[in-house]
């Protein structure tokens, strides 16, 4: 349980400030011209980013002393850039279903991968780093 | 006996709560990172920014 709830605290801390960092990138890259303000998107971005996170750090509680890797961090890549791929996934399948409505663009993709690998990062080593603060 | 017992009773409810937990959370990114307007209205217009700029699909 305390795992869970270490967990859950530096996943969602992560998931928040990996949000706001894809912004920024977003903004600097281009890849999607954003349609809300800079106000709504702090928000909407801390919002989905700290849910992410979340998932993604309870899940690396539960696992990660089965997965056969030995560096935490490179653990947390693994399993966060995993989850990505199984949502990214998720949504072929929802393109498939309904094509007028959802379509992929690898600028976009590429630049979620790179979201997921960052974040995945960034809790490994707040993990890490983190075990006297959490 | 009756220790073990409760060690398993209390292991078997934090395997529940954790379950529980994290499926909720599931859930809930999934209504954000789909937009699913029939769980939450305008899910799909409040994250469209976002959905976008982590690469999953949409219109
Ligand atoms: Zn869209």
């Amino acid at each position: 349980m305390e795992k869970l709830a270490k967990g859950l605290t530096l996943g969602g801390l992560s998931g928040v400030l990996s949000g706001w960092l894809i912004l920024f990138i977003n903004m600097l890259t281009g890849v999607f011209v954003l349609e809300m303000s800079f106000g709504e998107n702090l928000l909407t971005f801390g919002i989905g980013g700290g849910l992410f996170g979340l998932v993604c750090g309870g899940l690396m509680a539960v696992v990660h002393e089965k997965l056969p890797i030995k560096s935490f961090p490179v653990k947390a890549v693994v399993i966060f850039g995993f989850v990505w791929v199984l949502f990214r996934l998720a949504g072929i399948v929802l393109s498939g279903l309904e094509p007028h409505r959802f379509h992929g663009d690898i600028g976009q993709s590429l630049q979620g991968f790179a979201f997921a690998i960052i974040l995945g990062g960034m809790f490994g080593l707040f993990w890490v780093r983190g075990k006297k603060i959490v | 006996m009756k220790a073990i017992e409760e060690i398993k009773e209390v292991s078997f409810q934090n395997h529940l709560l954790v379950t529980v937990v994290l499926v909720g959370l599931l859930f809930a990114v999934s209504v954000v990172l789909f937009g699913v307007d029939s769980v939450m209205a305008g899910a799909h217009d409040t994250f469209h920014d976002f959905r976008h700029s982590i690469g999953m699909p949409c219109h």
